[in-house]
């Protein structure tokens, strides 16, 4: 402890309620990061009491700390180098037997723990109490009693921390759990072997040491190779580890696993005050609607198709509210300002960029209110529960269900939503997928091309493409699994909570905490990279003097609209369309389609104002006037309906937007974004490429 | 059952001298007739899934032998030594049924199919031994542990062929190391008791209760876990 801050880590099962705890310690000063190198979250927050700063570190919610899974090589890893002061272990008061193995796991690292038994009152309710001072006691270590929902028993919890981490707790002592007599003999011959090596005891328990060892513990393995006696000690653990094997006639998971409970069982009998065996309850009772074989599916479906309206048209209403702020603001800056370069890069590239930042947040606020309801009352994991056959065709996990579902919306909120996902494999799999679910904005385009090309079987075109990529989805969640998740994916040993009600307190944290945080880390690279592609379609300004006797345009006619085009053509979005040109020709795309999808990365609905710029004789396209627009777009001979069918399918297919990017970006790192970049534009390229030679030759043979 | 004095108990899983078809049609027509008041040819092609003409043709047969009376379009009766044999017939089916049922601890139905399909194979001596094996285990003259031992071994499943709301306890777990760790960690352990909630809509995944929380499992996983059943009575339900 230094300066008087306090450094602990918060522990626990998941499901125990531990971030409850956390979100109560530390309010609203948290923030959250990656534990380096991976994607799972590392939250952190601070609070103060008395005289002590606390930090807070809120590690995975993991079972045990045998490092199987990188959640608990994460939290082991912190527990045992970065050393803080305390660690509290949160556990689920109704239901200890389970919770205390990991309890047992601490004790044998030998670090300073308090207990804190959460949902107290729920386990009241149920009929249960102890005697928290004798548990205290017999663990050597201060347990608290807390309800994190509420906020109770929190100050009684802060001041066991600073007890603890100044060394003024009486009840800390080291206990140790006794494994009975064979093997505690062996755990003692190996400890004598770790011993020879002075500075192993000074980095490490090694009592620890010896029953990781004796577990056979390949990552204790790995922190004892450079040590000089480390093939002695190997040779040794292996030893003992067989001669208790054979003594009792099973593996040594379940031999230690036994012991372990055995303590539990015992500690229980000694602390227990009262209690009841649970019946039938409340929460068999609402499974039994809410997972009948019948009702199941339907409910599940009214569920998404509230939680869908509530996102996308409920939203719709703030949304349309900061559109038209923000071009309001654009107006207002047009009476204030000058014509000019300045005004222009305010309100059509800042003001645009910020507005296309700050459009999404209403649905991403709605969104988690719904997904941190689903996830609260506890029926998400019923959800995941009905859909993980279907899910797990895909390779992935019943969890995935819900993110992809929501990507028929907004990619954006979607990926985020993605966090529910415990197992990083799955989250990256479903994060990926994402774009592939046509999202709300590429709709638009749909409508325009179905419209004038399919007039008569728009609805049947627009479909084919929402299931294209689903198809594409699922294709590519074999091929992701397949390529670099070969490995089996984490079982689908999931928990189903007891459904609660959820505070409106936690919900409204969660909704800030998501919003903020898509605010700040998104929002400023969506907007410098808005911003950025304006400039590209601004620059460099054609010469003033460009006119009709320009002669660039292979057609005809000269007119306004013809100078707009050779406007744009100039500019170095322009230049880059001519450049993509050749590789997008193959596919019938015209140079105006060419450019109209490299602004589209912004947000795909951008399509169709940029071919507004060109087909119309409109300027530069806040006024939308898509009638005239499809008559432009039908009286182009080079845009054939299989032409138009393609543009689609490449707007539905390639490069995510640049808010979705970001977002795969910020949630799973840049190199998945790239990847992800790159893999739907090549995946894309041949789709349609097939898709347009395949259908020429169709059409070919027909004629 | 009248029957059974004419079979005495050497003779009763004497070889019927007919072919496994015959011997069939001779069995359902014995349990139809003990079902129903009286037979017909439609009942018998449903039972056995059959058309009415192959019913109508091996009717005919046993018709020569002189196991039934039959006239077209009428009801179908078992003469004496008809029923004589099909009362053999149905003893092979049944003591074969009681060993898959009682000593391997086979489900009931599934018994009953399985021993229909070897049924027409087994020979007097080899049905009498199971007999007589079967009597032995449910009995309860002999020092019965290592029996109760034997048949509770025999009942050991997969966690996933319990059906929905039934109890057992675990036996072991037979996973790979990781879901065996992620397994005993959630409370999976040798001797806890543990109860099937239910199967997922689709089937797959199930959901168990085991230390009083709720726990989903794919089929492939809960495998792996294997289980006796917990007989108990009926009216400790809610």
């Amino acid at each position: 402890m230094k300066n008087n801050e306090i450094r602990i880590g918060l522990v626990g099962n998941p499901n125990c309620g531990k971030s409850t705890i956390f979100n109560a310690l530390t309010g609203l000063h948290q923030k959250t990061a990656n534990w380096s190198g991976v994607t799972i979250e590392k939250k952190e927050g601070t609070t103060n009491f008395g005289e002590y700063k606390i930090k807070v570190v809120d590690l995975p919610g993991i079972y045990s700390l045998s490092a199987y899974s990188l959640e608990e090589i994460i939290a082991r890893n912190y527990i045992i180098h970065e050393q803080p002061d305390v660690i509290v272990n949160v556990v689920d008061a109704g239901n200890l037997e389970r919770n205390l193995y990991l309890t047992t796991q601490l004790i044998n690292i030998g670090v300073r723990v308090i207990l804190v038994l959460n949902m107290y009152d729920e386990a009241h309710a149920r009929g249960m109490d102890f005697d928290t001072e004798e548990m205290g006691r017999l663990l050597g270590m201060p347990v608290v009693k807390t309800v994190g929902t509420k906020g109770e028993g929190i100050r009684d919890l802060l001041s066991s921390i600073v007890a603890v981490a100044t060394e003024n707790e009486k009840t800390v002592r080291h206990i140790h759990i006794n494994y009975g007599d064979d093997i505690e003999r062996e755990i003692s011959i190996i400890q004598e072997t770790i011993r020879k090596e002075k500075t192993i005891g000074m980095q490490y328990s090694t009592r620890w040491l010896a029953l990781r060892l004796l577990e056979n513990d390949r990552d204790v393995f790995e922190k004892l190779r450079h040590f000089q006696n480390y093939e002695e000690i190997s040779f040794q653990a292996a030893k003992s580890r067989e001669e208790i094997e054979k003594k009792f006639g099973d593996e040594i998971a379940v031999i230690m696993a036994e012991r372990r409970q055995g303590f539990i069982t015992g500690l229980l009998q000694e602390v227990t005050l009262q209690r009841k065996e649970p019946g039938p309850n409340f929460s068999e009772r609402i499974d039994r609607v809410l997972m009948n074989k019948y009702l199941g599916y339907p409910i599940l479906l009214v569920f998404l198709w509230m939680l869908f309206q509530a996102t996308y048209t409920l939203g719709e209403y703030p949304r349309n509210l900061i559109e038209h702020g923000v071009q309001y603001l654009g107006k207002l800056i047009g009476t204030i300002m000058p014509e000019g370069f300045w005004r222009r890069l305010i309100s059509e590239g800042i003001l645009a960029g910020v507005g296309g930042v700050i459009v999404f947040l209403p649905n991403i606020l709605i969104l988690f209110m719904g997904v941190s309801f689903m996830e609260d009352t506890g029926y998400m994991a019923r959800a995941a529960f009905i859909m993980d056959k279907i899910m797990h065709k895909l390779g992935i996990h019943g969890k995935s269900f819900i993110p992809l579902v929501m990507g028929f919306g907004c990619n954006v909120p979607a990926i985020m939503a993605t966090r529910t996902l415990e197992n990083t494999r799955d989250r990256i799999i479903t994060i990926l997928i994402n774009p592939f679910m046509s999202c709300s904005a590429r709709l638009p385009v749909y409508v325009l091309f179905a419209g004038v090309f399919f007039a008569e079987h728009a609805g049947s075109v627009i479909l084919s493409l929402y299931l294209i990529g689903m198809i594409m989805a699922f294709i590519s969640s074999r091929l992701l699994s397949m390529l670099f998740f070969k490995a089996q994916a984490a079982p689908f040993v999931m928990e189903l909570p007891p459904y609660r009600f959820p505070t409106a307190r936690a919900i409204l944290f969660h909704m800030w905490n998501r919003s903020s945080q898509y605010l700040r880390k998104m929002g400023g690279i969506i907007l410098i990279l808005s911003v950025a592609v304006w400039l590209l379609s601004e620059f460099p300004r054609n010469p003033v003097n460009v006119n009709a006797n320009t002669e660039v345009s292979t057609h005809d006619t000269i007119s306004g609209f013809e100078k707009q085009k050779v406007a744009l053509a100039h500019t170095y979005m322009g230049k880059l369309g001519s450049a993509v040109a050749p590789v997008l020709s193959p596919l019938g795309f015209t140079l105006e389609m060419s450019v109209a999808l490299l602004t589209g990365i912004v947000a795909k609905e951008v399509v169709i104002s940029t071919l507004n710029i060109f087909y119309t004789e409109q300027n530069a396209g806040i006024q939308q006037q898509p009638a005239d627009l499809e008559t432009a777009l039908r009286s182009d001979p080079a845009i054939t309906p299989l032409v138009a069918y393609v543009y689609m399918l490449f707007v539905l297919l390639y490069i995510p937007c640049v808010a979705t990017s970001v977002a795969i970006g910020r949630e799973i790192g840049w190199r998945w974004a790239f990847f992800s970049i790159a893999y739907n534009l090549t995946l894309t390229w041949f789709v349609c490429f097939a898709v347009y030679r395949i259908g020429m030759l169709v059409s070919g043979y027909c004629a | 059952m009248s029957t059974q004095t004419r079979n005495n108990e050497q003779e009763i899983f004497n070889d019927s001298g007919l072919s496994p078809n015959m011997e069939d049609y001779l069995e359902t027509i014995s349990l139809l007739a003990k079902k129903n008041r009286v037979v017909r040819v439609k009942d018998i092609a449903k039972k056995l899934k059959v058309k009415m003409p192959s019913v109508t043709s091996a009717l005919q047969k046993l018709k020569e032998r002189g196991l039934v009376e039959y006239e077209k379009y009428g009801y179908v009766d078992l003469t004496e030594e008809g029923e004589n044999l099909a009362e053999r017939v149905y003893s092979r089916h049944s003591c074969l049924a009681d060993f898959f049922e009682h000593v391997l601890k086979i489900g009931k139905r599934e018994a009953d199919e399985e021993a229909c399909r070897v049924e027409h194979h087994l020979s007097p001596q080899s049905c009498r031994q199971l007999k007589r094996l079967v009597e032995y285990m449910n009995s309860d003259a002999t020092d019965g542990q290592w029996k109760d031992e034997f048949l509770a071994m025999m009942e050991e499943r997969p966690l996933c062929e319990l059906s929905e709301g039934q109890r057992a306890v675990i036996a072991r777990i037979e996973a790979q190391p990781i879901l065996k760790k992620r397994l005993i960690e959630i409370g999976f352990r040798k001797g806890e008791s543990i109860e099937l909630v239910r199967y997922a809509p689709l089937e797959d995944p199930l959901q168990v209760r085991v230390k009083g929380c709720n726990v989903s499992l794919r089929i492939e996983e809960a495998k792996t876990v294997i289980v006796r059943p917990v007989h108990e009575k009926e009216n400790d339900e809610e």
